[in-house]
């Protein structure tokens, strides 16, 4: 009995026995742990390692390490796809079955879609605010850097007992929101669906952390002067995608918690009998899930805001209307989520209103992108990778919003629900939009971070290789939506659709190559990182604050709090230098700066989280304990300790601004 | 010096503090006893409990969290509060009327 | 110096109280959501046996009492603390615990009672909505409990200094949101439910 509550219900029998998951998915996991083990070894790293990153609370670092979370795992999900795809385009027809199983397709297309979202779209939010945010709003850090570090730690943590699914059990099967009844005990008794369960939840109190967190640095933290208005509209996109996590991570919370209750402790919220009701799953799991969407999508409209006015050498057009569109997209996420199921049986009042309302919502993004457009209109512009990512996003975004507002009339997502035309609309959406916009952003505040440009041929070859890619890819989808394709099958009996798949297959392959541009271009580009060093900090000749500080920034960030007095102050103050014929003036004297120590307790945390979490899974109730316990004692040790920050003596500050004067005016 | 105790929260009172307990206590046994007793028809009583129940909250809110509405702090804390019941309107009243008009196309 | 330094430190105090009163906002929309389940799960026609012969209103206005105490002994010790007064703070900080204690304990007595009742979680949805609503409110008072220990320790071991300070404030607010969550917990789920 003892024994079953220490070792759960884990055996020899958890590890894979499919060769895919097994050879493939083990196996590069396996070597890549122990390549990172080797090398932090013999190059003696560990204890930087931890020091510098591990137990840091410097923005700049911890927003480093999500970006490159988020490229590792979607590395993995990436893989999935082109997997995927490969076996959609040879089973077609009553004579090709494919190589994959179809519980294994169900299983990677579930981790596909979970990886994506939360492992690669939610850090590279949070990594890109983390980053330039603080800078914007000339803050020396976020409002509370010991949570910002506990956020990513939790973060990092659930990351890894995704990647723990490769290799012990299985992760779930039934798609990335993995729908009731089909979660419940009943028809996935195996500890898939738990898997996802805690590892939601973990990730989603980081998340929720990092939302709070960043809602109180732009509210409390700007610079003199910095009124809401004056804010670089990227603070406020931010501000109310922080908002909007803020408000709907606590339904994800919920949903998840009452479906944990339904299959540890017999509870009948989603279950098919005894009162339980499966469709309340999916009405909560969407309201928490389109706002979700849109967490992901305003801080890169923000993104789009800062590129498009810094590469047309032009003030953003109509900013209080793009204010006013930011807010009005938050308030209406939150009353449109229906329109994930019009087909669930609602009456027609009900699915006409939320077809209404998600029509709507086109309206305030229409205003965005004909506010670009005209920034844009009678500009001096430069294309430079930064802004032909804006370019791709305008059409691929244009299109898959389009093909939204189709789908918002209840009559035809009737037609549509399911099928692989929604598949291809929020793919358009999320590539076209997000990723784009994300990449954009890394190159253009790619100096700003490193203290090198990263090299634009090479970045062009990418940007033409995921484009092109996107477009072969998806595009088909439409028309084999449209002919009756439906999504999460990998079979299909009509050989009509084999062309179309295989063309969409190609496509993955070309998107697979622009992921291996890009890294090649930061290979290159920190090879060839003399050449390409930016010694101003100011490559783009930007309009906001981050770039009157060296790049990269000192770990302080600003020497003086910056004082300002218009939007765009720092554009203007370099025209006013210009006149004159300086460059930026150094200041004449420094004081001492008050800044937050370092602490390891995010981490630690983290990792009890994460054994929590593990535990939970195998039904090890006394590890479970043990570490909610040690989670507990952390905290309450750590509340023990005062001495949480420190003075930086004004005659390092001195050092550190000489040094990066002597390299500007060189 | 700031009236607002730089937190958006007024200090609390002793005189603040014994009233909105007195309140309270009256606030919970009025809408308890009308219903342990009948003291009136059903749709009357629920009508008595939730005014009750929001009556209350406002006491608590006022007399015990002392909510400040004169200063930037406080304004922007009651604003979150605001919207934090807006959403939670939403998301309650739109999953209710959701979830009873799914059985719309079942016998009525 | 000195001024943009003691700036910093005024500004370190009101953003952090902003930042765990954007926590109980989001803890308002956990319990929302919780409430949203067991409006939809528990109504009269709903399967299952009914909760409301099982209701016993005069204990759970009890417990309503002994909450509404704790949380007035907390506001007695939080105006202790503006007047320095680390004994009495911690005289009222046991006070509010015992109260509280109480208070959870009456709950667990009561679902104990319940499930021996055969009203237990797996019973119906309703039952499970229930237990869970009232569960969620029980459980934040426990780790309000467990924290108004840590307090208590704290202003003994380390006196009313600033951060000692600003954590009852946080602490404060956390056990006048769960009295407030509380009155819609028994209008709703025991006052409706027993009509």
């Amino acid at each position: 009995m003892l024994e079953q509550w220490i070792i759960g219900k884990l055996s020899f029998d958890v590890f894979p026995k499919d060769a895919l998951t097994l050879y493939l998915g083990g196996g590069i996991l396996f070597s890549g742990v122990l390549a990172l083990i080797a090398g932090l070894t013999y190059f003696k790293l560990w204890r930087y390692v931890w020091e510098e990153w591990v137990c840091t609370v410097d923005h700049k670092r911890i927003g480093i390490m999500y970006i490159i979370l988020a490229f590792v795992m979607f590395f993995r999900a990436l893989v999935q796809a082109m997997i995927m795809r490969s076996q959609q385009a040879i089973a077609v027809g009553p004579e090709h079955y494919g190589f994959m199983a179809p519980e294994l397709y169900n299983q990677f297309f579930s981790e596909h879609g979970v990886i994506m979202i939360f492992f690669v779209a939610m850090p590279l939010i949070f990594g890109l605010i983390n980053l330039i945010l603080p800078l914007q709003i000339g803050a020396r850090d976020v409002a509370y850097p010991y949570l910002n570090s506990l956020s990513f730690w939790l973060t990092a943590v659930s990351a890894a007992l995704i990647m723990v699914t490769l290799m012990i059990g299985n992760f779930e099967r039934a798609g990335w929101l993995a729908y009731t009844p089909l979660s419940g005990i009943k028809y996935s008794p195996d500890v898939g669906v738990d898997y996802f369960i805690w590892i939601l939840q973990i990730s989603g109190v980081g998340s929720l952390l990092a939302g709070i967190n960043f809602v109180v640095t732009i509210l409390k933290m700007r610079c003199p002067g910095m009124t809401l208005m004056k804010m670089p509209i990227f603070a406020w996109a931010s501000f109310c995608a922080m908002v909007l996590v803020s408000l709907a991570f606590p339904i994800l919370t919920v949903t998840l918690a009452l479906l944990a209750l339904d299959r540890t402790m017999g509870m009948h919220f989603f279950t098919q009998d005894m009162g339980g009701n499966i469709m309340m799953y999916i009405n909560m799991i969407w309201a928490w899930g389109h706002p979700e969407v849109y967490i992901l999508i305003l801080p890169v409209f923000g993104v789009f805001s800062e590129i498009v006015a810094t590469f047309s050498r032009k003030r953003l057009f109509g900013y209080v209307t793009m204010v006013w569109a930011i807010i009005m997209i938050g308030f209406l996420g939150f009353i449109v989520w229906l329109h994930h199921f019009f087909t669930m049986g609602a009456g027609p009042a009900v699915n006409a209103f939320f077809g209404i309302t998600t029509m709507i919502i086109s309206i305030p993004t229409g205003v965005k992108v004909f506010n670009w457009l005209f920034t844009m209109f009678r500009g001096d512009i430069h294309f430079a990778t930064p802004m032909l990512w804006i370019m791709a996003f305008f059409s691929t975004f244009a299109i898959g919003g389009a093909t939204g507002v189709i789908m918002a009339v209840p009559p035809v997502d009737f037609q549509t629900h399911n099928s692989l035309f929604l598949v291809a609309h929020f793919h358009n959406v999320i590539i076209g939009g997000v990723l784009f916009g994300f990449f954009a952003g890394i190159t253009y505040w790619f100096p700003k971070v490193f203290g090198f440009l990263l090299d634009e041929r090479i970045g062009r070859y990418a940007f033409y290789f995921w484009v092109i890619g996107f477009y072969v890819a998806f595009m088909p989808l439409y028309p084999l939506g449209l002919m009756g394709a439906m999504r999460r099958n990998y079979h299909f009996d009509n050989l009509a659709f084999q062309p179309y798949l295989i063309v969409a297959a190609f496509g993955a392959l070309l998107i697979f190559l622009g992921f291996l541009c890009q890294v090649w271009q930061v290979a290159y580009s920190l090879y060839h990182r003399d050449r390409l060093r930016d010694k101003t900090g100011d490559p783009w000749d930007g309009r906001t604050l981050e770039w009157s500080l060296s790049s990269p920034a000192p770990f302080y960030n600003f020497a003086h709090i910056p004082e300002i007095s218009h939007i765009d102050d720092f554009w203007y103050k370099k025209q006013d230098w210009r006149r004159h014929g300086e460059g930026k003036p150094q200041p004449t004297s420094y004081s001492d700066i008050h800044m937050p120590r370092s602490t390891p307790y995010g981490f630690i945390i983290s990792v009890f989280a994460g054994i929590f979490g593990f535990a939970m899974v195998w039904h090890m109730w006394l590890p479970a304990i043990a570490a909610i316990l040690g989670i507990i004692g952390a905290v309450i040790i750590k509340s023990f300790n005062l001495d949480t920050d420190y003075y930086v003596k004004a005659a390092d500050v001195e050092a550190i601004e000489n040094k990066h004067f002597a390299e500007y005016q060189s | 010096m700031d009236a607002c105790h730089s937190n958006g929260l007024d200090k609390k009172t002793f005189g603040a503090y014994a009233l909105g307990f007195m309140l309270c206590i009256f606030l919970t046994i009025i809408p308890f006893y009308a219903v342990m007793h009948q003291l009136a028809p059903r749709h009357i009583l629920v009508q008595w409990i939730f005014m009750a129940a929001a009556i209350q909250f406002f006491v608590q809110v006022f007399c015990f969290l002392r909510l400040k509405s004169n200063c930037a702090q406080g304004q922007m804390q009651i604003w979150s509060f605001v919207f934090t019941g807006l959403i939670a309107a939403v998301v309650i009243g739109g999953s209710l009327w959701i979830m009873i008009n799914l059985n719309y196309n079942m016998m009525h | 110096m000195s001024t943009e330094t003691q700036a910093h430190a005024h500004h370190g105090d009101a953003a952090d109280i902003l930042g765990f009163w954007l926590y109980i906002m989001t803890d308002c929309i956990l319990f929302g959501s919780l409430f949203a389940a067991y409006l939809v799960l528990h109504t009269p026609e709903s399967y299952g046996p009914a909760l409301k012969p099982l209701i016993d209103l005069g204990y759970v206005l009890g417990e309503t009492m002994f909450l509404l105490l704790s949380n007035f002994a907390f506001g007695l010790a939080m105006i202790a603390s503006y007047r320095e007064q680390k004994r009495l703070v911690a005289l009222m900080l046991m006070l509010a615990a015992a109260f509280g204690l109480v208070f959870l304990v009456m709950e667990v007595k009561e679902f104990i009672h319940l499930v021996h009742l055969g009203y237990t979680w797996q019973v119906s949805g309703a039952a499970s909505a229930f237990f869970t609503l009232v569960g969620t409110h029980g459980l934040h008072v426990a780790i309000g409990l467990l924290w108004i220990a840590v307090m208590i320790g704290q202003v003994l071991y380390m006196g009313l200094n600033q951060a000692v300070t600003r954590r009852l404030t946080y602490l404060g607010l956390f056990w006048n949101f769960l009295d407030i969550v509380w009155i819609f917990v028994f209008t709703v789920v025991y006052l409706y439910g027993a009509l």
